[in-house]
């Protein structure tokens, strides 16, 4: 799959139409912005498990799913591929288990609820969609970037910083 | 010059904002069509005198949609200036589509546009004169640009005097920002609220997301070892930075139109109850027939029990409330959402034999009656806790 893809019956012509790429990860369905993905590549040889080299030769962080969202899982053994992901700050990889396709949709008729898991900045890491009836979670990828951080990616910190914006008591 | 039509067909809204901003200001009449079959149709209507046409479209590809505005007496004689990401690739189909008078690769900028837009239109203009009769004499070769021309400003003339390129990132966000706002109270307006006027709860989230965008921007301009890079012209270097920050700016405006449609105006929230059922399991229907038409979200049930305490964590609920013992897969989802950390979460059974629950559940009801009194209950606990605010919708994921 290549980021850039078309699809047809598209909701871009309306306001807040977008086009998603769907990816599935520790049994959780994953959405992101099809513009912010570079590519779904195998995972090769990677030394430490924590970096992901690309073609032309730079290393990328790579988060596992289960290290972002804080949940003590083991890695599926058939998380085999990886999604590279553009942000402002840089590029990251996702391992992923499939890719579920490309769906275009309308966030003004299916609004996202934000999630209670924040980034480093206060912003929700992603959001609730709720596609074909079942839950999606749409992925910021700055979010992941500020969250691991570049030394805590390779350690394996990245729940050290999580934060849980409810405001209601426990 | 300034009353020329330009027709912008492109599937990426933010790609028809970008080109907006630039061309608008400078008194261009715009028309905006998202892919093939509705260029056609606005170009016939329109009659634009020139056309920007993003190269791939969902439904039709560029040259044959140049061949379709050829073949249409209205159109015939209407140059085309292709917009592309695939830069040098597409010179080939540049060369060989009809009526194409130049290309634009992408990411853009500014003047550049503006600079190859106005000779087209000028050059079409002597041409037509010249040669009315031939759509190929109206796009004369002499108009092929290199990429290299494409990076300085065209040949054939230095960028108008009025081509303004903003003075920094952070003043072209705040500009489409500015417009993607006016978009939002102007949907707000068609939902009953009063145009123009401030949207309550509105106008902090917006200014949330400005800060973050120059936030971005900031950090574009400022890192050597960030991949996009600021221009000296303060021109975007990376269609796909804007395009991600306008995305996650969507994501925001989404969520506004629908907190202003909402009655109470209270914006959506994460989902305060998960229930965990099968599909297959006899109280599915029940519980799906159940929640309709109680200003719940009647959610379908799925059997994706491996993303319970993922979900857990990162929406962290008042309460689950879980069918057990159906099968291996739910009650390891459930028992490894219960081994998390996460006080804030009551976990409830839904049936079940009482003896077998595992005590770590806060409780068990039985049946949908008892699921819906469970929900009522929550459904108090968050209108105490939110104080005054009335009409606290609770809606309800179903996994």
């Amino acid at each position: 799959m290549v980021a850039g893809e078309t699809a047809r019956g598209s909701f871009e012509g309306e306001r807040n139409g977008i086009r998603l790429m769907l990816v599935r990860t520790h049994g959780c369905r994953i959405c992101v912005a099809l513009d912010a993905v570079e590519g779904i590549f195998e995972q090769h040889g990677a030394a430490d498990g924590a970096t992901f080299t690309l073609a032309h030769g730079a290393t990328i962080p790579l988060v596992d799913w289960a290290t972002v969202t804080g949940v003590p899982a083991e890695r599926p053994a058939d998380e085999t591929q990886v999604m590279v992901l553009r942000s402002a700050t840089g590029l990251v990889g996702l391992r992923i288990g499939a890719c579920l396709g490309v769906r275009s949709v309308s966030l003004a008729r299916t609004p996202p609820m934000p999630t209670r898991l924040t980034d480093a900045a206060g912003s929700p890491l992603c959001f609730l969609l709720m596609l074909d009836g079942r839950p999606h979670l749409m992925l910021e990828p700055r979010g992941l970037l500020t969250r691991i951080g570049a030394a805590g990616a390779a350690n394996g910190e990245a729940r050290d910083g999580l934060g849980v914006a409810d405001e209601r008591p426990a | 010059m300034s009353t020329s039509r330009v027709l912008v067909v492109d599937d990426s809204l933010t790609i028809r904002r970008a080109l907006e901003l630039i061309l608008k200001p400078l008194g261009y009449e715009l028309d905006f069509a998202a892919d093939g079959g509705q260029a056609l149709e606005r170009a016939t209507s329109f009659t634009p005198d020139l056309i920007l046409l993003d190269y791939v479209l969902p439904d039709m590809r560029a040259p044959d949609v140049c061949a379709a505005l050829a073949a249409t007496p209205a159109t015939a004689f209407t140059p085309i200036i292709l917009v592309s990401a695939k830069g040098a690739s597409i010179r080939q189909a540049y060369q060989d589509a009809q009526n194409v008078v130049s290309y634009i690769t992408k990411p853009f900028k500014p003047q550049v546009v503006a600079s190859v837009v106005e000779n087209a239109l000028a050059r079409g203009r002597s041409a037509s004169g010249a040669a009315p009769e031939s759509s190929r004499a109206a796009v004369p070769r002499s108009a092929v640009h290199t990429r290299d021309a494409d990076e300085r400003p065209a040949r054939g003339g230095e960028p108008s005097a009025s081509v303004a390129p903003p003075a920094s990132v952070e003043q072209a966000f705040a500009a489409l920002l500015a417009q993607l706002e006016g978009a939002i109270c102007e949907d707000a307006a068609t939902r009953g609220t009063t145009r123009g006027a401030p949207l309550p709860g509105v106008s902090p989230r917006l200014r949330s997301a400005a800060e973050r965008l120059n936030d971005v921007a900031q950090h574009l301009s400022g890192e050597s070892v960030v991949p996009y890079r600021l221009r000296s012209d303060g021109s975007f270097a990376n269609v796909a930075a804007t395009l991600l920050e306008a995305h996650r700016y969507l994501c925001e405006a989404a969520i506004l139109l629908a907190a202003t449609g909402a009655p109470s105006a209270v914006l959506p929230r994460a989902p305060e109850v998960l229930v965990v059922c099968p599909e297959r399991h006899v109280l599915a229907g029940e519980i799906a027939e159940a929640v309709r038409g109680r200003d719940l979200v009647p959610l379908a049930i799925g059997e994706d029990f491996a993303q319970l305490p993922h979900l857990v964590r990162l929406l962290a609920p008042r309460v689950v409330v879980g069918v057990l013992r159906v099968d291996e897969a739910a009650d390891a989802a459930v028992h490894a959402s219960l081994a998390l950390d996460a006080p804030q979460t009551r976990f409830v059974a839904l049936g079940g034999d009482p003896g077998g629950v595992d005590p770590r559940f806060a409780g068990r009801v039985d049946g949908v009656e008892g699921l819906l009194e469970l929900l009522r209950e929550v459904a108090h606990e968050a209108q105490r806790e939110a104080g005054a605010a009335p009409d606290i919708d609770l809606e309800v994921v179903a996994i």
